[in-house]
């Protein structure tokens, strides 16, 4: 793995960002016709260790998006204090990179000048903001494609043009909401194991927000389940498997695996029942 | 687990290999040579029965001076360019569309002409108001001069107002869309004034401009400006929320995002403002110009009338209409530049 020894060298072995949510809630205004407004999150109180990588799942619509919001700066909490890296969040920064659902590239812009966006952005000079991305989109098997604009590509390829835009600025903490809803499973876990691998060689805190239990636990180091709306912190699950994920075919047959994904899958059903 | 295994087994570089690069779009077939040959014959054969109208059947009616003939020669020219496009399409077989467009163009002008002839040497319809065919071409040889130099003034009128009128469209729209405060502040007062047609500005524009070449800029400004502004602002207003999200969580500031997010996405809008634009702004250049301009395709067409001169009116309406092809298509120009990225995702 040529790509994965250079970026290993060309990063500094920073730590990532501490996550820590202090009694955060969050109410939406009713209205738009559609009475979804109320407590969306209510008192969630969650640290998360600077270099982790954690999955947050839970029944739908318990805040999981709204919590990943609320780190990211997009919005402010309406009670509660959120920390990221020892500072108070208040608006959106290029220290916290998110990937959304959708990979909402800019059409207008080529994949190359998609992810260059970000470093020119915070006054890195086009030369180096373009090795950077070169270097990324590489890494993401995305080297031919740096000159096509992103309606060009297929679903899997723009999210992982999105996890290049969102990684070339090396935040310290790197939000996740749902990124590979829309790939089929092959490509999902491609994906997936590079993201796992990403983190391994960057080294900063991982925020992963799924549906896919199996995922989560295969992804994370922690597995945060919410309840069901509003949302808190229902129950945390340390995964300790290796690593290395990836290097190991086997891991997602292994029994160890199997009971990890089992108790996870009772809890979240305990949760959503209750709700 | 073939596909576990295979994943793991290839690394990155190679996977990305194994892609295949995204390949041209098929190549739509060229024309077959029947088409070309079918089209070309049929021009030639109408057009030979322009010219046997006009030289076989007598003028009826009593002309005390026999008119320069302008068809014939502009028929055998349109008879050659026929020919010369015919062999053309076989030497440059990639340029036989462009061929069939000229035939469509040609066959469709003939056809046109065959029963005006005929009305024409039968005297079925009389000059002044409607004119031979050969005394309309014979303008365009006669009095170019003229002509030429009308085309020169209502270009300067029209660009200058138009390019005026679109920035300040643009600008407005862009303020209107991006500040809450403007677009509040301005709202009732832009729809008061802005669907007030540019026309009814005429008696104010008289009393406030120096002369009437300024009159007209602020005519055809306002004119252009309105529409612009309206297509720049939903345009500004429709971007979508999760672009300018991506955006800032990348680290643009307030002006990044105005330049690089708000602006290109918001630019196919502003296309279709310039487009609709022109259009209004042709009809009041032509407005101002018959008013108080004293040179221009307008002028020259009031000018005409008021010596019955109809020919020179329709001659100068065609040229006012190519001119407005011309126009278009520099527009057109500009936007397949700027918005080359969406030709793979709209019909153009
Ligand atoms: N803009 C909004 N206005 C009002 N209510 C909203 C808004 N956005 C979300 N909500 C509501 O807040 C709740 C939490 O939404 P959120 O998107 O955070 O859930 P989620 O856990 O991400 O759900 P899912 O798993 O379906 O993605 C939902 O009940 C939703 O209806
Ligand atoms: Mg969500």
């Amino acid at each position: 793995m040529v790509a994965t020894t250079t970026v290993s060298q060309s990063l500094p072995l920073t730590q990532g960002s501490a996550v820590e949510l202090l009694g955060v809630s969050k109410t939406r205004p009713k209205g738009d016709g559609r009475e979804t407004g109320g407590l969306v999150l209510n008192h969630v109180n969650l640290r998360i260790e600077p270099g982790s990588f954690v999955s947050i799942v839970g029944p739908g619509g318990c805040g999981k998006t709204t919590l990943l919001r609320l780190l990211a700066g997009l919005e402010p909490p309406s009670a509660g204090h959120v920390h990221v890296g020892g500072q108070t969040v208040r608006g959106p920064s290029p220290r916290r990179g998110i990937i959304f659902q959708d990979a909402n590239l800019f059409p207008w812009l080529s994949v190359l000048k998609n992810v260059t966006f970000g470093p020119l952005a915070v006054g890195i000079s086009p030369k180096d903001a373009e090795a950077r991305a070169t270097h990324w989109l590489t890494f993401l098997g995305l080297s031919k494609f740096l000159h096509r604009y992103p309606h060009e590509l297929s679903g899997g390829m723009q999210q992982r043009v999105a996890i290049a835009r969102a990684i070339v600025n090396e935040p310290d903490l790197l939000l996740a909401d749902e990124p590979f809803g829309g790939l089929d499973w092959i490509t999902r876990e491609q994906v997936c194991d590079e993201l796992l691998r990403l983190w391994h060689t960057t080294h900063k805190t991982f925020v992963y927000v799924t549906h896919a239990l199996e995922e989560a636990v295969y992804i994370s180091q922690r597995v945060i389940i919410l309840s069901a709306r509003p949302g808190t912190v229902a129950k945390i699950i340390e995964i300790n498997l290796p690593a290395q994920r990836w290097a190991d075919a086997d891991l997602r047959f292994s029994p160890e695996y199997a009971r990890l994904v089992e108790e996870v899958r009772e809890i979240f059903a305990e949760q959503t029942a209750l709700g | 687990m073939a596909s576990e295994e295979l994943r793991t087994a290839i690394p990155v570089a190679e996977r990305d290999s194994a892609t295949p690069e995204v390949i041209a779009p098929d190549a739509i077939p060229l024309p077959s040579n029947r088409v070309i040959n079918l089209r070309a014959g049929t021009s030639v054969i109408i057009w030979l029965i322009v010219l046997a109208v006009h030289n076989l059947i007598p003028q009826a009616g009593a002309s005390f001076k026999v008119p320069t003939d302008y068809l014939s020669p502009a028929a055998l020219l349109v008879l050659g360019i026929t020919l010369a496009s015919w062999a053309a399409a076989y030497v440059v077989q990639g340029r036989r569309e462009q061929v069939l467009a000229i035939y469509r163009v040609m066959i469709v002008l003939g056809v046109a002409l065959i029963p005006w002839e005929v009305a024409e040497r039968l005297a079925w319809i009389k000059p002044p108001f409607f004119p031979s065919a050969s005394k309309i071409i014979g303008v365009y040889i006669e009095d170019s001069g003229t002509l030429l130099l009308s085309v020169a003034y209502s270009l300067r009128l029209l660009v200058v107002g138009y390019v005026i009128g679109s920035i300040a469209g643009v600008a407005f729209g862009l303020a209107l869309g991006w500040s809450k405060h403007v677009s509040n502040w301005s709202m009732f007062w832009i729809r008061l004034i802005g669907p007030i047609p540019a026309t009814a500005w005429i008696p104010l524009a008289i009393v406030i401009f120096p002369s009437s070449f300024t009159a007209g800029i602020f005519l055809i400004a306002f004119a252009s400006w309105f529409p612009v502004m309206m297509l720049t602002w939903s345009g500004v207003a429709g971007v979508p929320k999760a672009l300018l999200e991506a955006a800032q969580t990348l680290g643009a500031d307030d002006r990044r995002l105005l330049r690089h997010v708000v602006i290109p996405a918001a630019l196919p809008n502003v296309f279709v403002g310039l487009f609709m634009s022109l259009g209004t702004a042709f009809a009041i250049l032509i407005v101002a110009e018959m008013l108080g301009v004293k040179a221009g395709l307008g002028w020259y067409i009031t000018w005409s009338q008021g010596w019955s001169e109809y020919h020179k009116v329709y001659a100068a309406m065609l040229v006012l209409g190519a001119l407005f092809i011309v126009v278009v298509s520099g527009i057109f120009k500009v936007r397949d530049r700027l918005l080359g990225w969406q030709k793979g995702i709209l019909r153009w």
